[in-house]
């Protein structure tokens, strides 16, 4: 039987689906930059030819698993908390987003 | 017309509308008011498409990666440089979307700043894809199937 969540199990839920975008971009990113310092720019197309798999897929593939891991985990750990979110947490949030977006962005560019 | 340059055109036609839907939701969010049914069909809808655009162009992916990109890499590095940032933007838009839409759809109605958040996320989905439908303009415009 499914159970109606009350309205502290949804927002608590909603805080830590803002993680998941989070981490999945960073993970991402991450994994980018891994491969990066292994591999340097790519200059060779015969080389993205012999690729036996193709990465890209990878890459999304954990970094959504890394996403819902780290959003389960805030969940679990909001749960465990009495309260509501501080107004401090919202004031945070927006910065990191906006500062996500940019680093994303330079980040994209500067290491393709 | 050969079925990968229909779907290629499919993808670049979707992105570029993804880009207005996701403007739609900041807009409507930002205030944080409580969602009626119309902005959260907005929500779903603009996800959804955005989600569509991604699925579209990880399905044309390998064939684009052994049919085009060669040549691109020998035609011009720089562009096939562009078409790899243009990949890492769009997986940013995907996920910071698709967090976007389950904020705002979750958010009980007592909570305007987790709206606002789901707006400010739509936003900075909004800018990735402005960034992602430049790039492939630019891109497609040099090589394309």
């Amino acid at each position: 039987m499914i159970r109606k969540m009350s309205e502290k199990e949804k927002s608590n839920l909603a805080v830590a689906l803002v993680f998941f975008g989070w981490a999945a971009s960073i993970s991402y990113m991450m994994q980018r930059l891994y491969e990066y310092s292994l591999n340097g720019t790519p200059t060779d197309p015969n080389s993205i030819l012999s690729q036996e798999h193709i990465s890209f897929y990878w890459r999304i593939a954990t970094a959504v698993w890394s996403g819902a891991f780290v959003s389960f985990v805030v969940f679990r750990w909001k749960q465990s908390k009495v309260g509501a979110p501080a107004n401090t947490f919202f004031k945070i949030t927006s910065l990191f987003c906006i500062g996500l977006t940019l680093a994303f962005l330079c980040i994209g560019y500067l290491f393709p | 017309m050969n079925g990968l340059v229909f779907w290629e055109s499919i993808h670049g036609h979707l992105g570029t509308l993804a880009l207005i839907a996701l403007i739609h939701p900041a807009v409507l969010l930002r205030k944080g008011k409580v969602l009626s049914f119309g902005k959260k069909l907005s929500v779903i809808l603009s996800t959804l498409l955005t989600v569509t655009t991604f699925a579209i162009g990880l399905l044309i992916y390998p064939s684009y990666r052994t049919q085009v990109k060669p040549e691109l890499w020998l035609m011009s590095s720089k562009i096939a440089l562009l078409f790899e940032t243009k990949e890492h933007i769009a997986f940013f838009v995907l996920s910071t979307s698709l967090s976007a839409c389950f904020v705002a759809l979750l958010a009980p109605k007592s909570s305007t700043q987790l709206r606002k958040i789901s707006a400010l996320l739509f936003g900075c989905a909004a800018l990735g894809c402005l960034v992602v439908a430049a790039l492939g303009i630019v891109v497609s415009s040099v090589k394309g199937f």
